[in-house]
């Protein structure tokens, strides 16, 4: 189920740290948006503002980390190589510049200079996808994490394909783009590309990091059948802009896999051997609590009218989106980063001293609180921002940006707060006995 | 037959094998290994250090062999157990 780790092939620090530490930029930009946003956003969710909201969460927090993230497991976790460090490097460049650009333009609703930065994106993710693909592709193990990268990717290029196809049609007027095809775009990137990756990669980090040995999960390949079987029906039917009777059970088709994963995760968690959770647990139990709220909130949206409060089609998916991508997503890539990239930084800087002198553990080299204070932060913006839309107040959905702009920093903070140095805080236990065998 | 006794003592009359037990079940990574390294620390030439383990411990596997350990790890009823001892030996 879990692959067998090669750490000696983990990349350099300073190839992954930077998509982690540019990420929480992303939902800083988005909370700017929404702090400055108006009743025009509950209108429509494709309005300019909301378009650039989006893809400042989605590609600029959520899927920089999720490189950085897949950079580093691939090789580490999987054993398998990266094509090249340094297209790897000139990658996070484009990306990183690609993403600003278009969020600005979005927001302005520049169509060509949308064009222009979406083919930029496109360049990103080819890039990224050919040098993580080759990585998971050279992996010797064959494990559910291994399964869910290459699911994660295939379906990225899929969601990066149509997102660029219909930034095409905006120019070009090829077809229109309908909220089915849009509807189906997002969940091919945010169920597709991230959910796969996220449930499949936490098959491996959850058991890691809070030492899970006497239970095993039960669903791990099922739920990466069933997700991608689902997501396949759901995004080809739901192009076809079908009625509420036909969405409802897609929504609760595609719904079927994470529930599963969520059982598979509780399980998990109940069944560690490590006494307290630390910040990667309580991440992933609040991203479940957001998953069974996007869920229920995705289901309201696919039933449509009666949960279009004021008439205002964008406030229940709004509320749905936060759950979904702030919430589920948000939440448990919070948790991994304040794991993965501590790690990493001990791994590189301290692992040569271990057992020659005093160096600090994992748990040193971050905050406990910061990373805590990050979540809550987080989590208490993506409330807001759900609550305001649902109940179609303006300056709460104001207040849920400013919020949404604290929760970044403070993500962006406890990041930062990595690097600087650290002592050591206990020395090791000492050995249960020194014995002699006659 | 075992006994509690200092690795000083037996390497004096250097005809036992001290071993050094460590219980590193419920610990997350790396502090197995950080427990491991610090401990090899008194392992002298003879001696071993017997460890219980959750998994098998990867991330130590580079750095005893750059420090001139070999190791045994095996699968017993009880769960996972590491042997580490000077590759001299």
């Amino acid at each position: 189920m879990t692959a067998r780790v090669a750490p000696t092939q983990s990349p350099p620090l300073g190839l992954i740290a930077p998509f982690f530490l540019a990420a929480p930029l992303g939902l800083v930009a988005a909370g700017l948006l929404l702090a400055n946003a108006g009743h025009l956003s509950f209108q429509a969710i494709n309005l300019p503002r909301n378009v650039a909201i989006t893809h400042a969460v989605v590609l600029g927090w959520i899927t920089t980390t999720m490189m950085g993230a897949l950079y580093q497991m691939a090789p580490a976790v999987l054993s398998g190589r990266l094509w090249s460090e340094r297209l790897a490097r000139v990658q996070f460049v484009i990306h990183v510049l690609s993403v600003s650009f278009f969020v600005w333009s979005a927001w302005q609703w520049d169509v060509p200079l949308m064009g222009i930065a979406g083919s930029g994106i496109f360049v990103s993710l080819v890039l990224f996808m050919a040098n993580a693909g080759v990585a998971v592709a050279r992996a010797r193990s064959r494990s559910v994490p291994r399964a869910a990268a290459a699911l994660g990717l295939a379906w990225l290029a899929i969601a990066g394909g149509l997102g660029l196809t219909w930034v095409g049609t905006l120019e070009h007027l090829w077809f229109p783009i309908t909220m089915g095809r849009l509807s189906a775009h997002a969940h091919v990137g945010l169920v597709g590309w991230l959910g796969i990756t996220l449930m499949g990669l936490s098959y491996q980090l959850v058991p890691m990091f809070n030492v899970v040995t006497r239970v095993r999960p039960r669903f791990g390949t099922p739920v990466l059948i069933i997700m991608s079987l689902a997501l396949t029906t759901f995004a080809a039917v739901v192009a076809t802009d079908p009625g509420p009777a036909v969405r409802l059970p897609l929504a609760l088709l595609l719904a079927v896999a994470p529930l599963l994963w969520g059982v598979d995760v509780v399980r998990l968690l109940l069944g560690r051997s490590k006494r307290r959770l630390d910040i990667q647990g309580h991440s992933m139990l609040v991203a479940l609590v957001w998953l069974v709220l996007a869920v229920l909130l995705g289901a309201g949206a696919a039933l449509g009218t009666p949960f279009t409060p004021g008439d205002e089609s964008a406030r229940w998916l709004l509320a749905y989106a936060a759950a979904g991508i702030g919430g589920w997503l948000g939440s448990a890539l919070i948790g991994n980063s304040f794991k993965i990239l501590p790690f990493l930084i001990w791994y590189h800087r301290y692992r040569p001293r271990v057992g020659l002198e005093a160096v600090p553990v994992v748990s040193d080299i971050y905050s406990e609180r910061l990373a805590t204070v990050a979540l809550a932060g987080v989590s208490l913006a993506v409330a807001t921002v759900a609550v305001s839309a649902l109940v179609g107040s303006v300056p709460a959905l104001q207040a849920g940006g400013a919020l949404l702009v604290v929760g970044g920093l403070l993500h962006l903070v406890g990041l930062v707060h990595m690097f600087l140095p650290k002592h050591a805080s206990r020395a090791p236990q000492p050995a249960l006995s020194k014995r002699i065998t006659v | 037959m075992t006994k509690v006794a200092s690795a000083a003592a037996t390497r004096w009359h250097g005809v036992f094998v001290a071993t050094i037990e460590l219980d590193n079940r419920g610990l997350q990574p790396p502090e197995p290994m950080v427990r491991i390294l610090a401990a090899l620390k008194d392992l002298a030439d003879g001696d071993e250090l017997f460890a219980h383990m959750d998994r098998e411990p990867m991330l130590l596997y580079p750095e005893l062999e750059r420090r001139g350990f070999t190791w045994d790890f095996a699968e017993g009823a009880d769960g996972y157990s590491l042997t580490v001892r000077r590759a001299s030996e």
